[in-house]
């Protein structure tokens, strides 16, 4: 039970006193809260960190005389969840005002709550911003004045508690500075909480708030908080019509952040351990030169047929093939449908542009495909599946050839772009089949390898036939 | 040797470097960067943390950074000017992290998929008020890797944070490397916590370490505690911020020469834009134009000593850039009409070929001797935009 008079000098940082906080102001009774909690809880003071937001509530951590975080406006609870997760052994305060945590910090607020991450966030709520000279609050009640509402606020007010408790907080409690010994009760409990605690606590500014609206002296205010508000426990709904509940209104011990993470942890290392991959293949380097050097392969299609995927197969073979390759890539916002590219460039030497700028040969999948990327203007081949031809009409030189239909007897059609690929190296040795098979094996899931491999002989005997064909 | 993605070299640097702490918001093109990481850093019990935006993500790596992590996070254009608060804040407070942008095509949402180097003047300004700014660049998948690392070491070094610029085709891009061995700094402790001030030097203290320790956005004492009305203890306490940086010279600044031996025309370029300009350099010396390339791997600060001594021998420079013209102000402002620098811009979110810039460089030399505008501008040929 905290006494009148009580000495609570130890936890106060006395050389910063008197601080920023008017005569009168609420906000040294919340600290006096907080710092009674601390003493009651015996915290070690070397553990606590107190993080602070903007504002009047903000300035909070500089005057505990524990580690302090004085952030930006609103962010207090994103700066507290990374110094938690990085250090769950702390205990880390959370010191805000009802504009910082609401309005600029709402958002921040909202997923606090949600995380559930073993932090005490303590809402100093004065319905307005003392700091910057007593304008309106997301917490002003209507009608209220502020120094921009002086007929009266007309937008209705967030109810913290009713908010934090929504969005997944385990803990919250409303109080008042009026209520003495509920105060650092509560306050104690958000602390001993293993998980997002809130306390808000209705602090009074004369200066501005209680001026404004006529509210009379620091202690009148304080009739004001008790008028204003009901204990939650004896009162029926209809007693307390347009007041606030006060109390506790929630403490549920549910699964906290920073030990689930510790777990997941365990788990991720376990996987780890378990998946451990065995050495690639070894691939017989290639002793033939390139046709050309840099050698430039442009594979075209819509998002979902594995472009992407082709070109990294080739640039993975040229790799273990002991040459160099680049792969880049190039779509529009659509994970499926719409144009892209994937572009591989190989060479003998040091790679020095990454894009493909003149293709030794295209290949193209889709009808858009085959509208936007064009052969190369020096005499590459251009590589077409035969199904794209029905709404774009091939040129004379390209090469036409069936790869849905093959990929399709390989066991489905998802796999044309592995007969693209293999379609590509039959017709022109830019690769070998051990080479593009060692890339499949390491890059595909188990599961599809049997297909993708059937698709890639598939491939294979589509290049070389066509290969045979052209002469 | 084996095929990395720009994005991935960025995380396995971040894991080489020490990181332990990663906390982002999805963005493309950075988002690679943080589906890596949060497969590599919870095996390591690192932390992956996935915030609500790119404010919070900030936030979250410099409460880290204060719990003892190296923390770092990742993004592009729009959430790179959601950080630019935070930023400052880690500024002033003298906080070592690594941000990532990976740039895009801005301004606003632009063209998300596609390259731009628009962010060049944002990583060094985009905060308000003055500060202490690295900010690296990258070309090829391992410089990426090389500059996370490097990152992270100037980082803890300094106690400052540190920018790393990449761009979507050095993010997506893919390339066949082994990835170095590099040395890792890790922040210094003081020798004794008797009497440490904490905003004093490079020293570290985290939160929990056997003394309080106050950390601020407002002005503050070399204790940490708030200074807020006191305008000359302010600027002195910049000025050493700032001052620390630009002691470390050459240390930091870091710079790539190719074929610059007898050349007379150079090209300076940094990030992907070195790429095809190298190209270039290759096209014109096979043509017997003597040129070269100054590859600035530090943008901020700008490696001004290479720049001007550059500029003591060359007859000309080209600058191509992604953006309508930005590091070409302060390289202008360096050169100080030892020799005419030409501009060479593009913001249709693709990249100069090696012709274009080649191209570029023939016109430069072609036009009346010496250059007669001040700030000559080329275009690019005529073709390109068709």
């Amino acid at each position: 039970m905290p006494r009148m008079g009580e000495d609570l000098r130890r936890y106060l940082r006395e050389e910063l006193m008197p601080g920023v906080w008017c005569p009168g102001c609420g906000h040294g009774n919340v600290l006096r809260g907080i710092a009674t909690a601390l003493d009651r809880l015996h915290q070690d003071l070397d553990r606590v960190v107190c993080v602070g937001g903007i504002g009047c509530a903000g300035r909070s951590p500089f005057y505990l005389n524990t580690s302090a975080m004085h952030t930006t406006h609103g962010r207090a609870l994103a700066f507290a969840t990374g110094l938690k997760v990085a250090r769950p052994d702390l205990t880390v305060l959370v010191t805000m005002g009802d504009g910082d945590a609401a309005a600029i910090g709402g958002n921040h607020f909202i997923h606090a709550c949600r995380r559930n991450i073993d932090l005490t966030a303590i809402v100093y709520n004065n319905g307005t911003y003392g700091m910057t000279g007593g304008q309106q609050a997301p917490t002003t009640p209507v009608g209220m004045r502020s120094s921009t509402t002086l007929l009266g606020s007309i937008e209705p007010p967030f109810d913290l508690a009713e908010l934090a408790r929504a969005a997944g907080a385990s803990y919250v409690a409303r109080t008042t500075t009026f209520d003495f010994e509920e105060l650092p009760q509560y306050i104690a409990e958000a602390i001993a909480h293993p998980g997002f605690a809130v306390v808000e606590v209705l602090s009074q500014c004369p200066t501005y708030f209680g001026r404004l609206n006529h509210l009379g002296d620091p202690a009148t205010m304080l009739d004001y908080e008790r008028d204003l508000t009901f204990p939650m426990e004896p009162m029926t709904r209809e007693q307390v019509a347009g007041k606030l509940a006060v109390g506790r209104f929630l403490r549920e011990i549910r699964p906290e952040y920073t030990s689930r993470y510790a777990e997941l942890c365990d788990r991720a290392r376990a996987a780890v351990e378990r998946d451990r991959e065995g050495p690639d293949a070894e691939v017989p380097p290639r002793t033939t030169g390139l046709a050309r050097d840099p050698y430039q392969v442009r594979f075209s299609g819509e998002g979902g047929q594995g472009i992407i995927l082709a070109g990294v197969l080739l640039a993975d073979a040229a790799c273990a093939e002991g040459l160099q390759a680049v792969h880049t890539q190039s779509y529009g916002p659509e994970a499926r449908g719409g144009a892209c590219k994937s572009e591989v460039v190989i060479s003998a030497e040091a790679i020095a542009f990454p894009e493909v700028d003149d293709p030794d040969v295209v290949v193209c999948l889709s009808s858009e495909a085959m509208k936007q990327f064009p052969g190369s203007t020096s005499g590459g081949l251009r590589l077409v599946e035969e199904q794209a031809c029905v709404d774009s009409a091939p040129s004379p030189h390209d090469i036409v050839l069936p790869m849905i239909r093959a990929a399709v007897e390989a066991g489905g059609e998802l796999a044309v772009n592995v007969v693209a690929l293999g379609a590509l190296a039959g017709l022109t040795g830019i690769a070998s089949r051990e080479a593009l098979l060692a890339g499949l094996r390491r890059r595909v899931r188990p599961a599809s390898l049997p297909l993708n491999e059937r698709a890639l002989e598939a491939g294979l005997r589509l290049g070389a036939r066509a290969m045979a064909t052209a002469g | 040797m084996r095929l990395i993605q720009g994005n991935e070299a960025c995380a396995l640097g971040a894991i080489h470097a020490g990181c332990t702490f990663y906390a982002g918001y999805p963005i493309t093109p950075a988002s690679e960067i943080m589906e890596q990481l949060a497969r590599l850093l919870p095996p390591r019990h690192g932390v992956f943390l996935q915030m609500e935006d790119e404010i919070g993500a900030l936030a979250a790596v410099i409460g880290a950074a204060w719990g003892g992590a190296k923390a770092m996070t990742a993004t592009s254009g729009p959430g790179f000017s959601l950080m630019q608060e935070n930023l400052g804040y880690a500024a002033m407070t003298e906080t070592p992290c690594v941000v990532v942008d990976s740039q895009r095509m801005g301004p606003s949402t632009g063209l998300p998929t596609l390259p731009s180097q628009g962010d060049v003047m944002q990583a060094r300004w985009g905060s308000h008020g003055d500060r202490a700014a690295v900010v690296l660049t990258a070309s090829s998948v391992r410089d990426v890797f090389e500059m996370t690392v490097e990152a992270f070491n100037i980082s803890e070094r300094l106690r400052v944070p540190v920018v790393l610029l990449l761009d979507a085709v050095v993010s997506h891009m893919r390339e066949g490397v082994e990835l170095p061995d590099l040395p890792v700094v890790t922040r210094r402790a003081p020798v004794s916590l008797e009497g440490f001030r904490p905003f004093a030097g490079t020293e570290f203290v985290p939160f929990g370490a056997g003394m309080p320790i106050v950390v601020t956005g407002l002005a503050h004492a070399e204790s940490g505690l708030p200074r807020a009305t006191d305008g000359a203890n302010a600027e002195r306490m910049l000025r050493r911020a700032v001052d620390r940086v630009a002691a470390e010279g050459d240390a930091i600044l870091r710079i790539r020469e190719v074929d610059l031996e007898g050349a007379e025309i150079a090209i300076l370029a940094y990030g992907i834009t070195a790429r095809p300009a190298l190209g270039a350099v290759a096209l014109l010396r096979a043509e017997g134009i003597p040129a070269g390339l100054l590859e600035l791997q530090t943008l901020w600060p700008l490696p001004e000593p290479a720049i001007r001594s550059l500029a003591e021998r060359m007859r000309l420079l080209v600058v191509p850039e992604l953006n309508l013209g930005q590091l070409v102000g302060p390289i202008r402002a360096t050169v100080a009409g030892r020799a005419p620098v030409f501009a060479l811009n593009r913001v249709d979110g693709q990249l100069f070929t090696p012709r274009e810039i080649a191209d570029a460089v023939r016109r430069a030399t072609a036009g009346p001797w010496p250059a007669v505008a001040s700030d000559p501008q080329l275009a690019l040929a005529e073709a390109h935009h068709a």
